[in-house]
């Protein structure tokens, strides 16, 4: 998404303060200081934004919209500044409230606003829509799916090879298998891919090999690292419950 | 002064508030960073933009930050 319509933005200098003082703007959408004709400045801005995310919000512009043009301005300028229903979470209604002070000097930053605690509880969403939650979280079952089929292929011809001592074809192979595989060998294909995906956290291999993998496999299902880590721990709970 | 603009191919925020608007508010909050970072960009850049509303923040289907050139 991005932000639109640069034909009357005004390039500001040290000389202007940072301040404009042209009445120009989307009247429903203007700052209480625009409509008395004040110098207006980024405080603004974060007015008309905190107005136009609540309409989002409500589905209706949330101030006097009918009736003549002095009516509107008016009600801009006298009335309380609106804002959000119970029915939105605390921090929603901060975040607009924050937004919307009468007074340009109480209102919060850009910057600041991006710093916001209910911006803080989306980083985790901000990769994808709950759509594409969905979908990633079925990519990453199957490809456990896959993995746990691998490994038990892989154990039920490593069991079938230790039993039958008179396959010389493969002896050659024995110490490499063992030393890749170990005591695995004799270790459930639930404690495989447990191994796998959650080896000893403090562990080299598990800093160098395993989380940077999980965190690449999480940007390519857009899910992020924690639901990856969640997930992959359920569906291994799932299989030793199913032994 | 040259712009150059993305094609947007997503609508625009008034397009939702005519659909009844959207109180989900895991997307109001993607919708509000998206914003926020665009205009923290014109704001650092000493810009101001003065025509904030839902008709001027627009959608695109994937999404990406502010990418407007100012010459």
């Amino acid at each position: 998404m991005k932000v639109s319509d640069l034909g009357i933005a005004k390039q500001l200098n040290e000389a202007t303060m940072f301040k404009a003082k042209s009445f120009v703007g989307t009247t429903n959408y203007m700052a209480p200081e625009k409509i008395d004709g004040k110098e207006y400045s980024f405080p603004s801005d974060v007015w008309s934004f905190g107005l136009s995310i609540m309409t989002v919000a409500l589905g209706r512009l949330p101030i006097e919209s009918h009736g003549s043009y002095w009516t509107v301005l008016h009600s801009i300028r006298d009335a309380p500044p609106p804002s959000l229903p119970d029915s939105f979470s605390k921090e929603f209604r901060d975040f607009i409230g924050q937004c919307l002070k009468r007074n340009p000097d109480d209102r919060v930053s850009v910057n600041n606003l991006l710093q916001h605690q209910f911006l803080k509880k989306t980083v985790v969403e901000d990769l994808a829509s709950n759509q594409n939650y969905d979908r990633g979280k079925q990519e990453l079952i199957s490809i456990l799916d896959a993995v746990h089929t691998h490994i038990k292929a892989l154990l039920r011809d490593a069991k079938g090879r230790d039993s039958d001592q008179s396959d010389d074809s493969r002896g050659d192979l024995r110490p490499v298998y063992d030393r890749l595989f170990g005591d695995l060998l004799r270790c459930h294909s639930a404690e495989v891919m447990r191994n796998l995906f959650f080896p000893a956290p403090d562990t080299e291999h598990n800093k160098r090999v395993v989380r940077p993998r999980l965190n690449n496999l999480g940007k390519q299902l857009h899910l992020p690292m924690d639901r990856v880590e969640t997930e992959a721990r359920k569906y291994i709970e799932g299989l030793h419950r199913d032994r | 002064m040259s712009l150059m603009l993305e094609y947007m191919d997503g609508g625009s925020l008034q397009d939702i508030v005519e659909d009844g608007g959207c109180s989900d508010e895991t997307t109001l909050a993607n919708i509000s960073v998206q914003a926020l970072k665009g205009l923290q960009f014109m704001h650092e850049n000493k810009q101001i933009h003065r025509d904030i509303k839902p008709g001027n923040c627009k959608l695109s289907t994937n999404v990406s930050v502010l990418d407007i050139l100012l010459h």
